[in-house]
C-alpha cells in the first residue's frame, strides 16, 4: 500500500475522467459531484481505456461497448459490463490527486 | 445454413467452455483520433433529441395507423398500410441505437424505447444487445462476428428472400424469443451472453411472447384482422425501404482487417432516411466512435474526413458496388472492394493495424 500523487486535482473537470499510468498499472481518475474516485483504466469485459469513455453522474460509460459501471466501487452496472472494476483509494492532499495503489 | 448461423457454427471451437469467453484476439481497431475537447462535445447526451426522434416515429406509426382504419376506398387503404409498415420497419435503427444507450441521458428512457422497438422488431432485446456488442468488437471478421448478413460465396436466395426480413425475422429473431421463453437461450446467446444475465433474458423474453400473444388475444376479442396487420404483417411487408438502407453496411467490402474505414460504408442519404434511420449512414463514425449519439454523427464525420474514404454520394451508387461485388464472389468468393483508405500526414498508413490471430487452434486446450 503507498500513496502516489498521480495528477493535479484541478486537472479534471467535473464528471469527467483521465487517465494516468503508475508503472505498468493503468489508472481512471474520476471527478464526479460526490468527489474523486480511481479504478483500474482498462475495462474489465474488453479491451478499453475507460478514460476515452463518458462519466454520467457517478457513471463511467465504456467507450467501447457502452457498458456502465460505478466509479465508486466499480461495479458493474449495465450489459456488457458483467465483471467489476477493481477501485483504487483516494484522498485531495496539497491540490493533488493521490491513490492507493 | 444462414451466414449467421454458419458463423456460429465455425465458432464453436472459438470458445473458452471455462471463462465464456472467445478464444479469438481482439482486434487492434484502428481509430482516428478527435481532439479530447471535441469528443467530450460530439459525446453529450440529452434526452430531447432522441425523444423527438422517438416521438416522431410513434406519431407517424399512429397516425398513418388511424388513418390505415378510417380510409376507403380500399386501394387507399392499402397504401396507407404501406406507408404504416414502412416506418414501422426502421424499429431495428431504434432498438441499434438503444443498445448503446446513446440516444437519451436519462436511462430508463432508454430502456422503454429499446424494449418497445425490439417487441416491433422481433428481436428480445436483451440478448441483441450483447450480440451486438459482439458485432462492434469483431466487426466482419468471418470467423465470430455474430451479425454477417451474406457468406462467401453468397446466397442470393437468402438475400432476397430477406429483403423482407423474412428469414431473418422469423428464423434468427423470433424462434429464439420463443424458445428463450420456454425452454431456456439458444446457442448463440449461451455463447455471448454470460451465464448471470440468462434469467434476464428469459423474463424478457416471456414478456415478448406475452405481448405477441396479447396481440392475437386482442385480435380475436375485437374480431379485427388490424392488431394482426399493424404487429406482425407490417413487419415484413415494410421491410424492404429498411433493408435497401442497413444491406449496405458492410456487404462485399473486406473481412477480416482491423479498421471500419475498410469494412463499413458511409453513405450519404437524403434528411427522411436519416431521420428513419437514426443517422446510421454514417457509419463508419459510428462504430469508431460508438459513445457518439446518433444526433451528432454528421458533426463526427466532419472532423473524421479527412481521413476517411470518400463517402457514398447516395445509396445507388453504394448498391451498384456491393451488387457486383457480391456477383464476383460467387466465382471469387475471397474478392472483396477495396477502400482508398487516405495515409495519416507523415506518418505510417493509417490502417496499420494488424489481423488479428486465433489465440489457441480450435479444440487445441
Amino acid at each position: 500500500m503507498a500513496w502516489v500523487a498521480v495528477a493535479a486535482a484541478e486537472e479534471i473537470e467535473e464528471e469527467d475522467v483521465i487517465e494516468v499510468s503508475v508503472g505498468e498499472l493503468v489508472l481512471a481518475i474520476y471527478r464526479t459531484r460526490d468527489g474523486y474516485f480511481a479504478t483500474d483504466g482498462i475495462c474489465s469485459h474488453q479491451r478499453a481505456h475507460l478514460a476515452e469513455g463518458l462519466v454520467m453522474g457517478n457513471i463511467i460509460e465504456c467507450p467501447k461497448h457502452q457498458g456502465r459501471f460505478d466509479v465508486r466501487d466499480g461495479s458493474a452496472k449495465g450489459p456488457p459490463a458483467a465483471i467489476a472494476l477493481r477501485t483504487h483509494p483516494v484522498k485531495i492532499a496539497d491540490g493533488r490527486v493521490h491513490v492507493d495503489i | 445454413m444462414t451466414p449467421a448461423e454458419a458463423a456460429s457454427s465455425r465458432a464453436e471451437g472459438l470458445w473458452d467452455a471455462t471463462s465464456g469467453m472467445p478464444r479469438f484476439e481482439e482486434p487492434d481497431w484502428t481509430q482516428v483520433a478527435v481532439e479530447r475537447s471535441t469528443m467530450r462535445k460530439l459525446q453529450r447526451r440529452s434526452d430531447l433529441p432522441g425523444l423527438a426522434r422517438f416521438g416522431a416515429y410513434l406519431g407517424l406509426l399512429v397516425g398513418f395507423g388511424a388513418l390505415t382504419v378510417l380510409a376507403h376506398p380500399l386501394w387507399l387503404k392499402v397504401i396507407l398500410f404501406l406507408a404504416y409498415a414502412t416506418v414501422y420497419g426502421f424499429s431495428e435503427p431504434i432498438l441499434h441505437e438503444t443498445h448503446h444507450r446513446t440516444p437519451f441521458r436519462s436511462l430508463w428512457i432508454n430502456e422503454v424505447a429499446h424494449h418497445i422497438s425490439g417487441l416491433f422488431a422481433f428481436k428480445e432485446p436483451l440478448r441483441d444487445r450483447w450480440l451486438h456488442a459482439g458485432h462492434h468488437t469483431y466487426t466482419y471478421y468471418s470467423e465470430i462476428d455474430p451479425e454477417i448478413a451474406t457468406d462467401r460465396p453468397p446466397q442470393f436466395g437468402t438475400l432476397i428472400f430477406d429483403f423482407m426480413r423474412i428469414h431473418n425475422a422469423l428464423v434468427n429473431w423470433l424462434w429464439p424469443t420463443i424458445r428463450t421463453a420456454f425452454v431456456g437461450p439458444d446457442d448463440l446467446a449461451r455463447r455471448w451472453v454470460p451465464k448471470a444475465y440468462h434469467r434476464q433474458l428469459i423474463w424478457s423474453a416471456r414478456a415478448c411472447v406475452a405481448f405477441y400473444l396479447g396481440v392475437i388475444a386482442l385480435a380475436v376479442a375485437i374480431g379485427s384482422w388490424y392488431p394482426i396487420l399493424f404487429i406482425f404483417v407490417a413487419r415484413f411487408v415494410g421491410a424492404p425501404l429498411h433493408s435497401w438502407v442497413t444491406f449496405i453496411q458492410h456487404a462485399g467490402l473486406e473481412e477480416n482487417v482491423a479498421d471500419w474505414r475498410e469494412n463499413t460504408r458511409t453513405v450519404y442519404m437524403n434528411p427522411l432516411l436519416r431521420l428513419l434511420y437514426w443517422n446510421m449512414n454514417y457509419h463508419v463514425e459510428h462504430h469508431m466512435h460508438p459513445t457518439v449519439p446518433f444526433h451528432s454523427l454528421a458533426r463526427l464525420h466532419e472532423e473524421i474526413a479527412s481521413e476517411s474514404p470518400p463517402p457514398y454520394p447516395n445509396t445507388l451508387v453504394a448498391w451498384n458496388e456491393m451488387i457486383r461485388a457480391l456477383w464476383r464472389q460467387r466465382r471469387e468468393p475471397s474478392y472483396s472492394v477495396h477502400r482508398p483508405v487516405p495515409l495519416r500526414s507523415g506518418g505510417p498508413p493509417a490502417a496499420a493495424a494488424e489481423s488479428p490471430a486465433i489465440l489457441a487452434e480450435p479444440g487445441a486446450s
